[in-house]
């Protein structure tokens, strides 16, 4: 043992308990530390359960706005009396006890001004006075706040948020083709295209304007399915797949239920009666399974995805669009041969391919919502007398389009709705025999935009009559206009002049909106409510 | 060595309990989050409201990997409910519970006897008016 070993040994023995004294030492800061996490975790916890309830009473709150600004509330104190007496309703229904308070005002823009702000040069007031503003009181603030217990610190700690409800009101419109009369080459056209889904169809131009002037809602689509046998609910209506003849027996039965109620008798009679009368007259006897989804799309809905709220089941739906897109899509891209029954001078022989590129989109949303047309190419094979080979027309149309421009409810009543429709413009290169002679361009509507008063929606026959719901722009002639035209006559004739009163007529029978538009306000909910904050 | 083996297991002891403690306080964020995604969904559906609202709350506690969120499921209950709300019998209202039963299937492994200090259930429970009131 030498000195040096005594001396490692001993330094060794005093070492001993060391350790325990360091992490006695680091345990109280452990330990605080531990506990501060814990404490610091129960508040978070407890943020975002004020948060969850600050988001309720403003989501609950949101339905009361409407209310506050009605005639029994005609000065800013009763308002905010009645308001502040639904605000413990949300501290009641979940069992809580945080503090509430509101401020009602306008959400614009993605902004929140409270009553008394200026918004648009206008001060905010959240009560019942007239005139109304051009932004009424729309939205609510409510700030919720409780005490957090913070278990190893002692004491409590307060936590605050605040959550913004708002009125987000929804229109449910749609834009067709302008089809305010139909013409004898519209029958032919849509009777070849039916045909495609079973026997001949003879339908008259009259049964046609009664089917495109038919709309019916989902929620009437599913009552109808009762009847027929074939019974869809709301979470499936959109993606059950059933036969064309099935399908036709529940428009049939859809409206019918509407004929119900109606006099057939008068005059002019109906169109839903001259729609249930041409739907008499179909035949579907095609067994491809046709799912709704495959026909329209609800508010961007897909076949895989879009399950639809109880507003969009009051959405409308175009009888003669459906029928027509379920034909163009079961037909595809085939020709459909309409003979000489186009009644084109010097034409010999006339076939047509339709193809839906894009269903039609009914809309039912907020304002910046956006329905559109079917978006389809057209294919056009002219056999002209003495030609040799074919003249071929192709034509692609993007689809038209309508724009929920302005919504404003007031009272929780729609006091104005504007929405901006724009039309295709269609272009395609016309060849004769294989050689291109032109290139064509049929015109789009581009006007202003369409208002609608409270008095008009939903549309009645009266405002159909009245062409005030749907209302209706443009022509059933739209301009064709031809660059790099060279042809002799009888072709030069017969693009120049002849086509000028059958291509605008025929494509809008298929769909596309060239040169007019039909826009239809169906529906308002003034009630929407939504968390914008 | 064996101080350092008593404290090391100290310390695990501790670290376990933190990291153990940080998940029971996730979680009882994500049944909060859940409860009120799934009410806030299911109002805004139609007559698909109560599935609507037990499908997108067992979407949100879906990160836990604890088996599909239902009323039939063991660990973790995703309900909704309509009835007259609380407040006002006039209104409808839409409640969505979710509860997970923790000590039958926690998130992360206890140690023996924690279950004594760490809940036995994590519930969150969410009601919102589905209807628009008329006065």
């Amino acid at each position: 043992m030498t000195k040096n070993g005594q001396s490692r040994r001993g330094r060794r023995r005093d070492e001993h308990g060391a350790t325990f004294i360091l992490v006695a030492i680091c345990m109280v800061l452990l330990l605080w530390g531990g506990s501060f996490g814990v404490d610091l975790g129960l508040t978070v916890v407890g943020g975002r359960q004020t948060q969850a309830l600050a988001d309720t009473s403003a989501l609950d709150m949101a339905r009361y706005i409407g209310i506050a600004d009605s005639p029994a509330y005609t000065n800013p104190g009763a308002s905010t009396t009645y308001l502040n007496g639904k605000l413990p309703y949300a501290d009641t229904d979940n069992g809580s006890a945080a503090a509430l308070s509101q401020v009602a005002g306008v959400w614009l823009n993605g902004s929140f001004t409270p009553a008394g702000g200026t918004v648009g040069g206008q001060v905010v007031k959240c009560y019942y006075y007239t005139p109304p503003a051009a932004h009424p009181c729309n939205a609510i603030a409510v700030t919720a706040s409780q005490s957090v217990p913070q278990i190893f610190l002692g004491g409590h700690s307060s936590v605050t948020r605040t959550a913004i409800g708002a009125v987000t009101p929804e229109a449910g419109f749609s834009i067709g083709s302008f089809l305010a009369s139909f013409n004898s080459q519209q029958s032919t056209v849509l009777n070849a295209v039916l045909g495609t889904l079973g026997s001949s169809v003879n339908v008259t131009a009259v049964g046609y304007q009664g089917l495109a002037n038919t709309n019916v809602t989902i929620n009437q689509l599913i009552a109808a399915s009762a009847v027929s046998g074939s019974v869809l609910t709301t979470s499936d209506v959109m993606t059950t797949s059933l036969s064309g003849s099935q399908w036709l027996g529940i428009w049939k039965a859809a409206v019918a239920s509407q004929v119900a109620q109606l006099n057939c008798g008068s005059t002019p009679t109906p169109l839903p009666c001259s729609a249930s009368t041409a739907l008499s007259a179909l035949g579907f006897n095609s067994s491809n399974p046709v799912q709704l989804c495959q026909l329209v799309s609800i508010n961007g809905s897909t076949c895989s995805s879009g399950n639809l709220s109880t507003a969009t089941l009051a959405a409308n739906l175009n009888v003669g669009q459906m029928l027509t897109t379920e034909a163009e899509l079961a037909n595809g891209t085939n020709a459909l041969d309409l003979g000489t029954s186009l009644g084109i001078t010097g034409v010999t022989d006339a076939k047509l391919a339709l193809t839906p590129i894009q269903i039609p989109q009914v809309a039912f949303g907020p304002v910046g919502t956006t329905a559109s047309t079917a978006q389809l190419s057209m294919d056009l094979q002219l056999s002209v007398l003495g030609q040799p080979g074919v003249l071929d027309i192709p034509l692609s149309a993007a689809q038209g389009t309508a724009t929920l421009e302005t919504l404003r409810c007031t009272n929780n009543s729609m006091s104005v709705t504007d929405i901006q429709p724009t039309t295709t413009t269609a272009t395609g290169n016309v060849t004769l025999a294989g050689t291109s002679i032109a290139t064509l361009t049929v015109s789009g509507y581009s006007g202003s935009q369409f208002g609608y008063g409270p008095s008009v929606v939903p549309p009645t026959a009266t405002t159909v009559a009245n062409d005030t719901n749907p209302q209706v722009a443009g022509s059933n002639s739209p301009t064709l206009s031809y660059s790099g035209l060279s042809a002799q006559s009888p072709v030069f004739t017969l693009l120049t002049s002849t086509l000028a009163g059958v291509l605008g007529p025929i494509l809008q029978a298929a769909g596309v909106s060239v040169g007019g538009a039909e826009v239809a306000d169906l529906s308002t909910n003034c009630g929407a409510i939504s968390l914008v904050q | 060595m064996v101080e350092f083996a008593f404290v090391v297991v100290l310390l695990i002891a501790l670290l376990y309990g933190i990291i153990s403690y940080g998940l029971i306080l996730a979680t009882q964020a994500t049944i909060t989050q859940a409860a009120a995604d799934g009410a806030r969904a299911g109002i805004v559906a139609s007559s698909t409201a109560v599935s609507t609202a037990e499908a997108q709350s067992g979407t949100d506690v879906g990160w836990m990997n604890k088996g599909t969120c239902g009323t039939a499921s063991t660990t973790i209950t995703c309900v909704a409910s309509e009835a007259p709300c609380p407040s006002n019998a006039n209104n409808q209202c839409l409640t969505v519970t979710v509860t997970y039963n923790y000590n039958s299937n926690p998130l992360f492994p206890e140690l023996p006897g924690m279950g004594v200090i760490t809940p036995s259930t994590i519930s969150s429970s969410n009601t919102l008016q589905m209807s628009n009131p008329s006065s």
